[in-house]
């Protein structure tokens, strides 16, 4: 049997276009992986029973492509109380944020004392009382201490888990997470979401905030001379569309002093 | 005396152009999706997952423990499972009208066409050519292996492939853009030459040749022994020396066929064994 060109293309297009459109129509056409993390199948020993905690979601399989939202959807923990855990600015939307974009906001959070993808499995593991081992970045991981305040006010910690969150704690100035929090009930949860939401709507009035976003574009356009600029990164500026996290990492800067430096210009401009 | 003039295989190029936009509106829809301005009813999955060879590196994985090697996902499956289809029927044709790598290397070569005139694609001594093109199964197990032992994709940091796609983005590892440059820098002087050494797609594909249901078919009754197919080969098979073509280089692009290359008709087919 011999075969020629055009039904040659067309058998190659047929079985590769018909093959994927087959699977989709079985559902096997997967492009991304699952967001749902897996379920637990065998307890481990804090937290819940065994007959609790089996098929409940796993903390330990929380990702860093997770959106808020969706971890307090599938964790069933208010979003106001992820967004004051893990001290997100008023700027950020907690709904859409990742946790790997937390070192964005936060870059002088990493290294020896971590907060990321770990820490959030962990403070979901605490405020649940879901089963969670740590793998092998136990000492790194940290939480801060608004997260802290929120587990101790709301979760049925251990004398040991408690000494060990103190162990565990990094101070937090700024972040709109530093605000006084106390948990005790349905009712003042709420009023805090309001007092939140007040607050949001304040500061979002006056967007210039330096974050791990902020482009130089920003900058120039809330007004800071470029000058300015290139003085206080020490060089000049390569990309207007650049983001300044992104300039101080691969100039191997201080993102947190250079921020400083930035806010404290911005905040000369609208004084 | 007739001038005998070549014809083209016009369906394989409209394939490799529509294939290669595919996959680039494929990679840019990937990153708007991640601004959140994805265009609407094109596919934006990430480059990896419509990669058939990603099942391949995942298939110990996905043996031993049930799941994909890092940033595979099932559509790779799917997609290596059609090109084994293909290549069991027809050999490594996915290389010869699929590819977007295999594509462009081949563009490129026709600049190095106009360049080198008749020494292009014939600049490495053929007692050398032959034991580099084995390179490529070298590759194809240390990917195999590394990948396994790893769970995450060892061949990523050098793949021009993603490169090619990527370039623009800041996922691309240097050393991928490194391979890409050399890639096409030599593809100005060597035909397809991350194919013929280095794919260890193409070598797992080549495999295939060896059985394929269909193949390069020479009838020596008809054929005139003018060398032509042997000469227009990209992959420089010495078509003219053979009855049966079942070398593990060969991509299947048809040019040596009587429909292209071949002045005679119905000497130089892709046939069954013995089919006419």
């Amino acid at each position: 049997m011999e075969i020629r060109s055009k039904t040659l293309g067309a058998i190659v297009a047929i079985v590769i276009f018909g093959g994927i459109m087959g699977a989709s129509a079985l559902g096997l056409w997967k492009t991304k992986a699952s967001r749902t993390p897996s379920r637990i199948q065998v307890s481990e020993s804090a937290g819940k029973t065994d007959g609790d905690a089996v098929g409940e979601y796993s903390p330990a399989d929380i990702r860093g492509n997770h959106r808020y939202a969706e971890i307090s959807e599938m964790f069933d923990i208010p979003l106001e109380i992820l967004s004051r855990a893990f001290a997100l600015p008023a700027d950020v939307d907690p709904a859409t944020f990742k946790n790997q974009d937390f070192d964005s906001i936060y870059p002088e959070f990493e290294g020896e004392q971590e907060i990321g993808n770990g820490s959030m499995k962990w403070f979901v593991a605490l405020y649940t009382g879901l089963p969670f081992e740590f793998e092998d970045d136990e000492e790194a991981t940290y939480l801060l201490r608004p997260a802290v305040e929120i587990l101790k006010s709301h979760a049925d910690l251990t004398g040991e888990q408690i000494a060990y969150l103190d162990a565990h704690t990094i101070e937090i100035e700024n972040g709109a997470g530093a605000a006084e929090y106390s948990l005790q009930g349905d009712e003042q949860q709420s009023g805090g979401e309001t007092e939140s939401e007040a607050e949001n709507a304040e500061r979002k009035q006056d967007e210039m905030v330096v974050a791990g976003k902020t482009t130089f574009a920003d900058l120039l356009d809330w007004g800071v001379h470029v000058e300015r600029i290139e003085v206080i990164i020490g060089g000049e500026i390569p990309n207007h569309l650049m983001r300044v996290y992104d300039y101080c990492a691969e100039n191997g800067l201080s993102f947190g002093g250079i921020k400083a430096d930035l806010q404290s210009e911005v905040d000369k401009l609208s004084s | 005396m007739k001038t005998f003039t070549k014809s083209k295989i016009w369906l394989r190029t409209v394939l490799q152009v529509f294939f290669f936009i595919l996959i680039a509106l494929i990679a840019v829809n990937h990153v708007l999706e991640d601004r959140g301005e994805a265009i609407p009813l094109l596919a934006s999955a990430s480059l990896h997952a419509v990669c058939p060879f990603g099942g391949v590196v995942s298939l110990y994985q996905f043996a031993t423990l049930g799941d994909f090697t890092q940033k595979i996902h099932q559509s790779s499956f799917i997609l290596m499972i059609l090109v084994f289809i293909l290549a069991f029927l027809f050999g490594s044709v996915f290389c010869g009208w699929v590819c977007p790598l295999g594509s462009v290397q081949e563009w490129v070569g026709k600049l190095g066409k106009r360049l080198f005139k008749k020494r292009y694609n014939h600049f490495i001594p053929r007692r050398i050519d032959q034991y580099l093109r084995y390179l490529r199964y070298i590759m194809l197990i240390w990917v195999l292996y590394a990948t396994a032992m790893t769970g995450k994709l060892a061949f990523s940091a050098i793949d021009p492939y993603y490169a090619l796609f990527n370039f623009w983005t800041r996922e691309v590892a240097i050393t991928g853009l490194a391979v890409l440059g050399i890639t096409l820098l030599a593809s100005l002087a060597v035909e397809r030459p991350w194919c013929k050494y280095v794919c260890p797609y193409g070598a797992v594909l080549g495999i295939t040749n060896l059985f394929s249901v269909f193949s390069i078919q020479r009838r020596e009754s008809t054929c005139k022994a003018c060398n032509l197919c042997t000469r227009d080969c990209p992959m420089n098979i010495p078509v003219h020396a053979v009855n049966v073509v079942r070398d593990h280089q060969c991509i299947g692009c048809l040019e040596c066929t009587s429909e292209a290359i071949c002045p005679i008709e119905n000497t130089v087919v892709f046939a069954t064994k013995g089919g006419r």
